[in-house]
């Protein structure tokens, strides 16, 4: 029963941490919660999966990154096509000190592919190791580089896109 | 972990970008980690707790009457 309670406050403690994946990684604050709460249902029942000792968040991240992309991806592209004045707005928006704000930001963020957005989030905001990453994404460590160096390469472009008035 | 070394060549324009870029990542990043986690998320543990309690006092005290929520 301890174990339970322990296991309880671990995902408890994991929250802010699964919903900032999980806002980043679909755009969207209401499919977010819905996939937390996902990959705390889904968690809870595979407990006994989880290796005690290891990293529970990295085991929190697979969950949620398995279920999205079996599953939200799609809803995330239908609501992703029918706004696509979000790219109109990057560009016409007025450029701050050769600077993208965060709402801009945020934007060129849901721009790139899904694939290079995990792997930007995970290794530049979550604090994972390339290593970590890799094995969250079930992929080879020199895969999520690309998919990092890729992500601002593209970040990069879209931000010069907006700027090209500044520079 | 420094991917310095795999892109040697980079423009040194680049570098205060990508650091610019990085701060936005980490801010939009931080903004949402201390956003107040929604009820519904923290109810939902309490809800599997209780539910689990139940499944095991049951299995312990041979269960009758399982089918109230």
């Amino acid at each position: 029963m301890t174990a339970l309670v322990a296991f309880k406050s671990a995902l408890l403690a994991e929250l802010p941490s699964l919903r900032a994946f999980a806002i980043s990684l679909s755009g969207s604050h209401d499919h977010a919660d819905d996939l937390v709460q996902e990959t705390v249902m889904k968690a809870w029942s595979a407990h006994a999966s989880f290796s005690p000792g290891t990293s529970i968040r990295a085991w929190l991240f697979t969950i949620m990154r398995n279920t999205y992309f079996s599953q939200y991806r799609k809803a995330r592209r239908e609501v992703q096509d029918s706004d696509g004045e979000a790219a109109a707005r990057l560009v016409s928006a007025p450029a701050q000190n050769g600077h993208l704000d965060l709402a801009d930001f945020r934007v060129a963020l849901e721009k790139l592919p899904d694939d290079q957005r995990e792997a930007l989030i995970l290794v530049g905001a979550s604090g994972f190791s390339c290593e970590e990453a890799a094995e969250i994404c079930g992929c080879a460590v020199g895969t999520i580089k690309s998919r990092v160096n890729r992500a601002r390469q593209k970040l990069m472009q879209m931000m010069a896109m907006q700027n090209a008035a500044d520079l | 972990m420094s991917d310095k070394k795999e892109t040697p060549e980079r423009p040194a324009l680049e570098l205060p970008i990508q650091a610019h870029l990085g701060d936005q990542l980490k801010k939009l990043y931080g903004s949402i980690l201390s956003e107040p986690i929604p009820e519904r998320l923290t109810q939902l543990l309490d809800q599997l707790e209780r539910a689990e309690r139940k499944e095991r006092d049951g299995l312990s005290e041979t269960s009758d009457g399982g089918g109230d929520k």
